[in-house]
């Protein structure tokens, strides 16, 4: 009788554990995304090239640095024109460091980032976890899991996102992002997956088009990321910017 | 003078209280229908002056694709400011003034306070120079309440809305230092973000209705923070009439050709046409009912008028009067009395018109806190048009009395009492 029961359970256990394997919760795909498109900590070199829709394109160069969820700070070395700029978030609040005027002014997270088409939350705010809601919808594509993230609070940029991700490595495909009106703002393709180091791996390369404006696109390359790092906290301090 | 007019006059001076009274009615309806049109024409024109030459100018030049293009990428879409392009322009015909701007938006951030907060709003603005501003656009700078205006083209200054100003806590204060200055953000010609610090010097008052996040800023200052040295997004046009608005902007556009756009007032705050043509139409419909109700007043006095005169009447057919004269009498009558009372209405019009025009009436547009002193004006041929209507339907309704009148029996009337 014992060893029946035994058996038994040992059997539910693991059917438990196949549903569990087989069926992802939206949540843990947040967080999946979370861990490769925004670790905890980085420090990385970034390049971003907006494309106007008369053919000029300008590339920006950065070097970025990001301590837990809410602190991250960017530094412009090229072009000329906003080289020595530095970007501060803390929390829900974002400031420019204009150079020249050695001051620091109050960004708008919906703002667009150097003039391209991400916006400041896209660079400088990824936490969908801590800003959306998840529900996994059905994918067009059977190797991928198709997401449906409604904003928690009006402080994010988009009201909904659909998000494709690989069912193979979880890696983002792609994303389509929605304002408060219904109407797509931009739609983004996630790709060149490249492992930076033994524990990390992500797309190197967001393109990030206009769906409003359909000839203007960005793309952000990330040339070199490392995680294992452990940030200075005065990086963070608004005192600290302009001093490099 | 045909013997019928002395007769209509004869008795309308016999009973002059009747005569006094209906012309009474005649006088004032038409002067208030005339002092009503002066002051909606006043209205209107207040607000088309405050538009045309505190914001838009007369005619404004843009480069092709400008207006479609205005909410994705403005500065794209600029014109080379040079001294060839606006002697081209000032060598049109009629052509009085040009003053080139910038339109853009930034953000605004107010200098820290102690604790180290700051406010930030996103604004549209305007990269004027004041000089040449004064020539197309005047009122503007009259619209400044506090502190002063821009004072120079190539100056760190910034002019705010005042309602602007209050809800982000901007104080105009001439004596602090730059580091109590706020600081203008915005991305330049190729989107890159770049900064000024600016000296806030005065507020505008919300003379044209419209967004409220709004600021003026030198326009050297201008192509500097937007990195446009030499480029403008408009010019604004001054012409030597309203009258000739149109066909000065016809000829730009030839002078000019497909690479540049042309607009007049009237292109570009269409609302004030519409709004013109509205307030005509429902102006058409209260005079129709107004003049109803005068007229059906003469009516009755004149029908009073025929109870009264049935014994005269009665004499009249007895020795031998026909009845198409009888209709005649009555009819010429009350073309007299529409005669003088359309005269004397319209003199009387005139002159309350005169009075509202030399005094000026304060108002404000709405949605705006500034207040026009309004000077109702008329347009002639609208007064004559409306003097002939009048005398035209008062003559025509006499008939209706005259007729009446016509009918009588002659043995009747003489035993009417």
């Amino acid at each position: 009788m014992n060893r029946i029961s035994f058996c038994l359970l040992l059997a539910m256990n693991y059917t438990f554990n196949q549903n569990a394997y087989a069926d992802v919760t939206a949540a843990e795909l947040l967080e999946k995304y979370d861990k490769i498109m925004g670790p905890a900590q980085f420090e990385s070199e970034m390049d971003m090239t907006s494309n106007r829709e008369d053919g000029t394109s300008r590339t920006y160069s950065m070097k970025a640095l990001k301590s837990g969820d809410d602190k991250f700070r960017i530094w412009f070395t090229s072009p000329s024109a906003v080289s020595g700029q530095e970007i501060l978030r803390i929390g829900d609040n974002s400031w420019l460091y204009l150079p020249n005027l050695k001051r620091a002014s109050r960004l708008a997270n919906r703002d667009s980032f150097q003039g391209g088409d991400f916006n400041n939350s896209d660079i400088l705010r990824v936490n969908y976890t801590k800003d959306f809601d998840g529900k996994i919808i059905t994918s067009e594509d059977p190797s991928s899991y198709k997401l449906e993230l409604k904003s928690k609070n009006k402080d994010t940029s988009y009201d909904l996102i659909h998000l494709w991700i690989a069912k193979s490595n979880f890696m983002p495909l792609k994303g389509e992002y929605f304002g408060t009106s219904g109407k797509k703002l931009r739609s983004a393709e996630f790709s060149d997956v490249k492992e930076y180091s033994k524990s990390y791996t992500r797309p190197a390369k967001v393109l990030m088009k206009n769906e409003i404006v359909p000839a203007r696109s960005s793309i952000l390359v990330v040339k070199k990321i490392k995680i294992d790092i452990t940030p200075a906290p005065q990086k963070f301090l608004q005192t600290d910017l302009g001093k490099g | 003078m045909h013997p019928l007019l002395i007769i209509a006059a004869r008795n309308l001076r016999r009973n002059r209280k009747r005569t006094l009274l209906t012309l009474g009615a005649l006088v004032i309806g038409i002067s208030i229908m005339m002092s009503l049109r002066g002051f909606i024409n006043a209205v209107l024109s207040a607000q088309i002056d405050a538009a045309i030459y505190g914001y838009t100018g007369m005619i404004q030049i843009h480069k092709a694709g400008y207006s479609k293009n205005v909410l994705s990428s403005p500065l794209d879409q600029s014109i080379k400011d040079t001294p060839e392009l606006r002697a081209k322009i000032l060598a049109v015909p009629q052509v009085t003034g040009l003053a080139p701007r910038l339109q853009f938006t930034g953000l605004y951030s107010t200098a820290p306070d102690s604790q180290g907060n700051s406010e930030t709003s996103f604004m549209g603005l305007l990269g004027i120079d004041p000089a040449s501003e004064d020539v197309v656009a005047p009122n503007l700078k009259s619209w400044t309440t506090d502190g002063t205006f821009l004072s120079h083209s190539d100056r760190k200054e910034i002019v705010l809305n005042k309602d602007l100003a209050a809800i982000i806590g901007s104080k105009i204060n001439l004596a602090a230092t730059e580091d109590q200055w706020p600081v203008l953000m915005s991305s330049d010609v190729d989107g890159s973000l770049n900064g000024e610090i600016l000296k806030p010097v005065g507020l505008l008052a919300n003379a044209v209705p419209g967004d409220k996040r709004f600021a003026l800023v030198p326009l050297e200052t201008a192509r500097k923070l937007l990195r446009m040295e030499g480029l403008a997004t408009s010019y604004l046009l001054r012409v030597s009439s309203l009258a000739v608005v149109e066909t000065t902007a016809q000829n730009l556009k030839q002078t000019l050709g497909p690479e540049f756009e042309v607009q007049t007032w009237e292109e570009l705050i269409p609302v004030l046409k519409k709004m013109t043509a509205d307030i005509g139409r429902i102006f058409y419909f209260i005079s129709i009912a107004f003049y109803t109700v005068i007229i059906l007043g003469i009516v009755n006095a004149m029908f009073m008028s025929v109870l009264e005169r049935t014994r005269e009447i009665g004499t009249m057919m007895s020795v031998g009067v026909r009845r198409q004269q009888i209709v005649l009498l009555f009819v010429v009558e009350g073309f007299l009395l529409a005669v003088v009372g359309a005269f004397a209405g319209v003199l009387a019009g005139y002159f309350f018109v005169f009075l509202m025009h030399h005094f000026g009436i304060p108002i404000s547009a709405p949605g705006s806190t500034f207040k026009f002193l309004m000077r109702p004006t008329l347009d002639p041929s609208w007064v004559l048009a409306n003097g002939s209507i009048s005398i035209l339907f008062t003559s025509l309704v006499s008939l209706w009395p005259a007729y009446r009148a016509s009918r009588l029996d002659p043995v009747e009337a003489l035993q009417a009492t």
